[in-house]
């Protein structure tokens, strides 16, 4: 967002800010940040940011009484939402399977394996999977998951868990000999252990 | 773990690697203010519900592309915004009165606190409609949908710099109307 936007000759400063309405209004959006104590330190200018970021906050008030009044959307619209998705599912490229005889060929996709990584994270204690990222080279499959850990809950252990439990259900899964498993943890959601 | 305890970012990120199921706890999540949005905007219930639709249908196959996951109701809001424009584009514009007649039942608060925030959120509701349609838009995707005042210009044909001073004057409309919020 810019502050120095060319302000006309003759715009009004307010209070002795040496500002403008409307750099007074950009400043609002940027959250006051970073601070300009020209603004900060005239009462009429400040006064003037107050009130607009109140009336922000009248703003998301009535985002929320909108969102009360129209509600979630009734079952047909969000089954009728979540079929399309269904169809639309990204599945990743194919990975050959090694086959019993030559008449048949199988695959597995990159889908299916960020799937049961997924699967296989979320089964340990007061943690959830985010992204798979799934590398192939010669034969061999690195992957790397990222997770979220519940706050308080011990991070070393839940890590090494899930390192276990997605390096043992990619090897009955995938066709490719898995190398490394790494687990990231990169986020911390809050919430008591049930 | 349950996925409904997740975070947005969390949620978004899985979406990202394909996962259905999490792109559906998102739209549980959100579909309310976005369809919310959606009536406010368009100033008519009539086609909020595809609006929004087509908006998470879109941002499925472009969750890819969102950089801060932790964004993702705005990201979503500008989607349902961008739906919006194009169908209002194409239509003359259909007021009705449909969210301000309805009974908005929020227990949280007492009856009393209920009323006047209520007053004041339709006051402004009705001082907002009465901008002129560059500022009322401009106001709406800013203040509603949180857009940067960049994607606002993308979406009314317009520049950041203009964007700015229509935000502005809309303020600045909106506060002389509402004395008692100065």
């Amino acid at each position: 967002m810019h502050d120095d936007g060319i302000e006309p000759d003759d715009a009004e400063t307010v209070g002795g800010s040496g500002h403008t309405l409307e750099q007074l209004s950009a400043y609002v959006d940027r959250d006051r940040m970073p601070r300009i104590a020209a603004i900060e330190e005239d009462a009429e200018a400040r006064a003037l940011v107050e009130s607009m970021e109140r009336l922000g906050g009248l703003a998301r008030t009535m985002a929320d009484e909108d969102a009360a009044a129209a509600g979630p959307g009734d079952d047909q619209w969000l089954d009728q939402l979540l079929g399309i998705i269904r169809s639309e599912v990204r599945a990743g490229r194919d990975l050959p399977i090694e086959d019993t005889d030559e008449l048949t060929s199988t695959t597995i996709t990159e889908g299916a394996l960020r799937e049961v990584a997924r699967t296989a994270g979320d089964s340990v204690d007061d943690v959830l999977v985010g992204r798979v990222h799934l590398a192939e080279h010669d034969g061999v499959l690195d992957v790397r998951v990222t997770v979220a850990v519940r706050f308080g809950a011990p991070v070393v252990p839940i890590a090494e868990d899930v390192r276990t439990e997605v390096h043992r259900a990619l090897v009955s899964h995938s066709p490719l000999t898995i190398g490394t498993v790494d687990v990231v943890v990169d986020d911390v959601f809050p919430g008591s252990a049930p | 773990m349950q996925l409904e305890e997740a975070p947005d970012a969390l949620l978004a990120a899985r979406a990202a690697d394909g996962d259905e199921r999490a792109f559906a706890v998102l739209v549980r999540r959100h579909a309310s203010y976005l369809r919310g949005f959606a009536i406010r905007y368009m100033g008519s219930s009539l086609d909020a519900d595809d609006v929004v639709q087509e908006a998470f249908v879109t941002a499925w196959r472009r969750i890819g592309d969102l950089r801060d996951p932790s964004q993702v109701r705005s990201w979503l809001a500008t989607a349902v915004a961008r739906r919006a424009t194009d169908v209002m584009r194409t239509r003359a514009r259909r007021r009705t009165d449909a969210i301000e007649d309805r009974e908005v039942t929020d227990r949280r608060d007492g009856p009393e606190t209920v009323v006047e925030r209520q007053a004041a959120t339709q006051a402004l509701g009705r001082i907002v409609d009465a901008l002129p349609a560059d500022q009322r838009d401009a106001w709406m995707l800013r203040e509603l949908a949180g857009m940067s005042y960049e994607d606002i210009a993308e979406r009314t044909d317009s520049t950041p710099a203009a964007v700015r001073g229509r935000l502005a004057r809309a303020r600045q409309t909106v506060l002389a109307s509402m004395e008692e919020w100065r």
